[in-house]
């Protein structure tokens, strides 16, 4: 049996249950994740395909919601829904990529530094220390320039790699709470290897933790893709994402404010959602973090 | 105290040497200065003497030691687009950033404090659950969808504010700040009144705030006079921090409200590829960032008695 | 904490009804004039840019912004007439060509001064023209129009103290003689690179300062530069021309976002709107409102717009694939997606531009039948296999061509891939050989002439292997005879037809997918008169003035 820190499995999950707000969060974020994963299927329409004269006024309006077109066209005169479909798949896969590798990177590092301590912890804080004191939002901009190709793999790498850092700090005073508690010590002391201990012992006590502040991070980084996208370095055209649809509807603002609600809206749902389900996790599993 | 601050002083430079050593390798590849200087009509000639002009012609590590003997006297290089040092170029806007970043720190304080101890007093009323859902709400708005409803609602539809700019005089800097300054720190405004509360609940609790209650002191002279200054201390250490990462500018936000501070700058440069102003913005605001975390530790041993470093 | 997604939904739901509910405060224009039917002196203009100033220095002075600002500081020694577009003296008070059509000579007009009161005379004029050509002075980007001048490589190259084609007989004459006759020469001197600048004022304070600190010999002087956010010019109480400017001052607002600008031209906080300004939104809001109706102005902009194919690359080097892309290509769609602004073009030039031709025979066109045709012909009967890169310069306004440039050729089954860069970036590469398939570009004039557009795009002289003008690295030697043989050709009903014939040479052969020309559109407010402007600076406010007092706006009322 492994001895943990946090509390039993079912007695988390009562918790969670009991915070509507959490059960809610969590409904969304499962919607949210269904639509988009099904995109193909759910979307009336080409997202790329602009319908030309029969979604754009002789004025070259966008036509509003009907039947065919269902949230309206974009415009280019592109299905909105089909493309707030698609959207969505990039902002999420983008923000849970890039959250998954910033969870490895940044848990890695922690529990390494935290766990060993000495010249090993000094030369990764100092690692730590000189990423957190570069300008985020800058240095992404700027390494979207120099790569030759930009896109959604691009987006992914720079956001996972930029922003593990504070997760790291965090998961590395984690670990040097867990390292210097009875049990631990006491297998050390029978003499189980280093790998031994930071997989039964340090990981489960760490993982909660990783997992509530992931949540929050998820919703972090859907707005992060989301600014790079409206401040033109994020996908690229034709492909959609919430923020390219964003700064799309830009011209238009004043005359077809669905174009800023669509989107606008979907990046807000998501992100309450994905905020609402962190808080419950929290209280649910790892009241400290 | 003393030995404290100097550790921490050549820690902040080393760091930023550090991150101008890394901003100056990775940029490298970035563009050619001749073609934003010079347009599409150059001729050869014209481009070679450009180009020596930069010193660009020279090897990588001959660049690199003029870059650094340069940076080790203030100096950021010179920029493609304008021409003229880049540390001026940070120098003339930086003013502007600067009166936004006051302004917005100064909103996000007093307003998120003051609405975190709203609430912590009225723990558990609809009051309470009130300002947290709308700080819950506003913490998952992005920055640059409220600064464009804001925009066109309060600026243009209601005629409450100037319309983007910066204005002339002093006073009308302060009035054309107001809404961009808004803009940035309704975030942070939230997540002051999350934390001003939580931690206020907690020491509501505590030992001697029941004695204060107990000693018959009325509810808000207990919160303004004991707990409200215990609880200062977080707030104060993440104050630095947000300074700090104010100094590059809030970049969407300037951009929105073409507020001609350097994070605009930085934005203008990235697009147009004026390398050492995207360099010199990097450097900056990686400075920005270790005065900010200096400025907090600082405030951190000032204000807790419990930690006295060296 | 139950209640916070029943709060936060009321909360979002409020928000946005107020938004919607939100109607446009300024639909009619604020104030109108005071009814003056003739010029009037004084006000002050305001206008905004969406960039930032670089330089006011006139050597080095190229891009949109800086061009427009200059254009009021400084004057050349000609310049153009405002309706007609012909070439006229402005510095000089006469000039002559020469039978040969090598020699021009120049008489400055008599006591000319600087705003500071350095007077100019010929040989004043002479330092300053030196200064620009010169590399190790100033890094001027418009070198190569003058390089017909006689000694000008060589001067510029450093084997001569002056160039030998220059001279000043007196003090008031200067005469400039080309290597060959070249009809395209005072377009060239008509350009701000040749405004003059007091040489002694910019080696004392360097060419750094000077670019901040101009001293020009313009209708306006510089009053404040405040970096990054605006820069106001005044009246120069010694220009030569006592009757302008009209105007006491010009304030350019810089880096104004366009979607701020026209809100703050409704509001009347600025006095007249570019056509840039005009998002989509407030292009249909101005049309739907006939108050405004007067005060539109639309004008053809001498510009071309549309993709270069790179010639040499496979298989694009095959004109059938060319004619392919460019008959796949929907203009109407593209004029329709921008509110028919834009004019769908089918050759080189635009309409308005001298040559222009209405009835181009096989000018481009939509017709996918065609293009399906023409790549069957050209061995590809399944479509064209593989993704081809199109090139582009950031930002949203070409990324909407791009778009549906890309749907409409995949509709007759050639797939693209947009590759967005910054636009030193997409000069480096699209100017280089064989380095890209296609790009989408377009030309702006530096002149009212068909050889700025043919000539510079599609002469194989320009098929450089670095920085080629000509991007699509078409090479035709029938063509380069023709456009030689026009370029000094001195009839200049013959020239332009010749340079009809050039077009309808490379309309067949498409090294470009000729898309569109744009319209000038622009917006005063009732109280401004732009008067006449010039047909080739953009934003030219010379003889611009305002009908002061204002009144509370009237609809109808004379503007």
């Amino acid at each position: 049996m492994t001895q943990t820190m946090a509390p039993s499995d079912g007695r988390a999950w009562r918790r969670f249950k009991r915070n509507k707000g959490a059960v809610l969060g969590a409904i969304t974020v499962i919607v949210i994740a269904l639509l988009a994963l099904f995109a193909p299927v759910l979307a009336p329409h080409d997202p790329d395909m602009p319908f030309k004269s029969r979604t754009l006024t002789g004025a070259g309006v966008p036509i509003g919601p009907q039947r065919e077109f269902p949230l309206g066209a974009d415009p280019l005169g592109r299905c909105e829904l089909s493309r707030l479909l698609y959207g969505g798949r990039v902002s999420l896969a983008v923000a849970l990529a890039a959250t998954l590798l910033l969870a490895i990177v940044g848990t890695s590092i922690g529990v390494v530094s935290g766990y060993f301590g000495g010249w090993t912890d000094t030369a990764l804080m100092r690692v730590v220390d000189v990423l957190l004191s570069f300008p985020f939002l800058l240095v992404c901009m700027a390494i979207n320039k120099i790569v030759a190709r930009p896109g959604i793999w691009v987006l992914f790498l720079v956001l996972g790699f930029l922003s593990w850092t504070g997760l790291a700090r965090q998961v590395r005073a984690r670990t040097m709470q867990v390292r210097s508690l009875e049990f631990v010590v006491a297998a050390r002391a029978l003499g189980a290897s280093h790998s031994r201990i930071i997989v039964r012992h340090v990981l489960p006590n760490v993982l909660s933790l990783v997992i509530v502040l992931c949540t929050t991070l998820v919703a972090e980084m859907i707005i992060v893709e989301s600014v790079l996208s409206f401040l033109g370095v994020g996908v690229v055209p034709p492909t959609s994402s919430w923020g390219s649809m964003l700064q799309e509807s830009d011209p238009l603002l004043r005359t077809v404010p669905r174009l800023l609600a669509v989107p606008g809206l979907a990046i807000t749902a998501t992100v309450v959602a994905f905020n609402l389900l962190g808080e419950g996790l929290r209280d649910a599993l790892d009241p400290k973090a | 105290m003393t030995s404290f601050l100097l550790r921490r002083i050549l820690a902040a430079l080393a760091i930023v040497w550090a991150v101008s050593t890394l901003s100056f390798f990775v940029t490298l590849k970035l563009g050619d200065p001749v073609a934003t200087i010079l347009g599409p009509r150059a001729s050869a000639r014209d481009r070679e003497n450009v180009r020596r002009y930069y010193g660009l012609d020279q090897p990588t590590y001959v660049q690199y030691g003029r870059y650094m003997a340069r940076l080790s006297k203030g100096d950021l290089g010179m920029s493609y687009r304008y021409r003229r040092p880049v540390s001026t170029l940070i120098a003339e806007r930086f003013p502007r950033t600067l009166l936004l970043a006051v302004m917005s720190i100064a909103f996000e304080v007093i307003v998120g404090v003051a609405l975190g101890a709203l609430a912590a007093a009225r723990k558990g009323t609809r009051t309470d659950q009130t300002i947290m859902a709308g700080a819950f709400v506003t913490m998952s708005l992005p920055t640059f969808i409220t600064g464009k409803v804001f925009l066109l609602v309060l600026a243009y539809y209601f005629g409450l504010f100037p319309i983007g700019g910066y204005g002339v005089t002093m006073l009308d800097h302060v009035y054309h700040a107001l809404l961009p300054a808004l803009a940035i720190s309704l975030l942070s405004t939230a997540a002051y009144a999350r934390l001003a509360r939580n931690e206020l609940v907690e020491i509501l609790q505590a030992e001697y705030v029941r004695t204060a209650r107990a000693k018959g002191l009325s509810e808000p002279v207990i919160v303004v006079k004991h707990a409200l200054r215990n609880a200062m201390l977080p707030i104060v250490t993440s104050l630095g921090l947000s300074f700090g990462a104010l100094f590059t500018g809030a970049i969407v936000t300037e951009s929105i409200f073409a507020w001609p501070g350097v994070g605009r700058l930085a934005f203008d440069s990235v697009s147009g590829l004026d390398v050492p102003v995207i360099v010199g913005c990097v450097i900056f605001g990686s400075f920005g960032i270790q005065l900010g975390n200096l400025l907090s530790d600082v405030a951190y041993a000032f204000l807790d008695p419990r930690i006295r470093h060296g | 904490m139950r209640s916070i997604p029943r709060r936060s939904a009321l909360a979002l739901c409020a928000a946005w009804m107020t938004f919607a509910a939100c109607k446009d405060p300024y639909p009619t224009p604020r104030f109108s004039g005071a009814g003056a039917t003739s010029e009037r002196r004084g006000g002050t203009l305001r206008v905004a840019f969406d960039t930032d100033l670089r330089t006011l220095d006139p050597a080095q002075a190229y891009d949109e912004l800086s061009t427009a600002v200059v254009h009021h500081l400084n004057d050349t020694l000609v310049d153009y007439e405002p309706n007609t577009g012909a070439i006229v003296p402005q510095l000089a008070e006469r000039y002559e060509l020469s039978t040969d059509q090598r020699t021009y000579t120049f008489v400055l007009r008599p006591n000319l001064v600087f705003s500071d009161g350095t007077p100019l005379d010929s040989r004043a004029f002479v330092r300053s023209f030196e200064r620009m050509l010169n590399p190790r002075k100033v890094p001027c980007p418009g070198t190569s129009f003058y390089h017909l001048i006689d000694g000008a490589d060589a001067f510029a190259e450093g084997n001569a103290q002056h160039i030998t084609g220059v001279t000043t007989p007196d003090a008031r004459t200067i005469v400039i003689r080309l290597s060959q006759p070249d009809q395209t020469f005072l377009n060239a001197m008509a350009m701000s690179f040749t405004s003059p600048v007091p040489v002694d004022y910019v080696e004392r304070v360097g060419n750094d300062e000077f670019a901040r600190n101009p001293i020009g010999i313009g209708p306006f002087v510089l009053e404040r530069w405040e970096m990054g956010s605006r820069v106001v010019i005044r009246r120069n109480p010694r220009y030569w021309n006592p009757q302008r400017p009209l105007l006491d001052k010009i304030v350019y607002e810089l880096s104004l976002a366009r979607h701020l600008q026209f809100m703050r031209f409704q509001r009347a906080d600025l006095d007249h709107a570019n056509d840039y300004a005009l998002t989509t939104a407030d292009y249909l809001s101005l049309n739907a409102q006939p108050a405004w109706a007067p005060y539109i102005h639309r004008a053809a902009e001498m510009a071309m717009y549309g993709v270069a194919i790179n010639c040499e690359l496979p298989p694009f080097d095959n004109a059938n694939v060319r004619r392919a892309i460019s008959f796949a290509i929907d203009r109407d769609a593209i004029a329709r997606s921008r509110n028919y602004r834009i004019r769908p073009l089918g050759g080189i030039y635009p309409p308005g531009l001298p040559g222009y031709d209405a009835h181009l025979p096989g000018a481009h066109e939509y017709d996918p039948e065609r293009a399906r045709r023409e790549l069957r012909e050209g061995g590809y009967p399944n479509g064209l296999p593989g993704e081809h890169e199109l090139w582009l310069t950031e930002g949203p306004g070409a990324a909407v061509y791009g778009q549906l440039f890309q749907a409409d050729l995949a509709r007759v089954g050639i797939r693209i891939r947009l590759k967005f860069a910054s636009f030193p970036v997409f000069l480096e590469m699209t100017q280089r050989r064989r380095a890209v398939a296609m790009s989408f570009t377009g030309w702006n004039m530096d002149f009212p002439d068909p050889s700025n557009f043919v000539d510079t795009l599609f002469h194989s002289r320009n098929a450089t292997e670095e920085h080629a003008q000509n991007q699509s690295f078409y090479r035709n030697p029938a063509l380069d005879a023709l456009l030689d043989r026009a370029r000094v050709e001195p009839d200049r009903a013959r020239r332009l037809s010749m340079y009809q014939e050039a077009e309808r040479i490379v309309v067949r052969d498409a090294p470009w997918a000729f898309m569109f020309a744009p319209q000038k559109i622009e917006v005063d407010q009732p109280y401004v008169h732009r008067g006449d402007h010039s047909p080739v600076y953009p934003h030219d406010l010379r003889n611009a003035w305002m009908d002061l007092p204002l009144r509370p706006f009237v609809a109808g009322a004379r503007r």
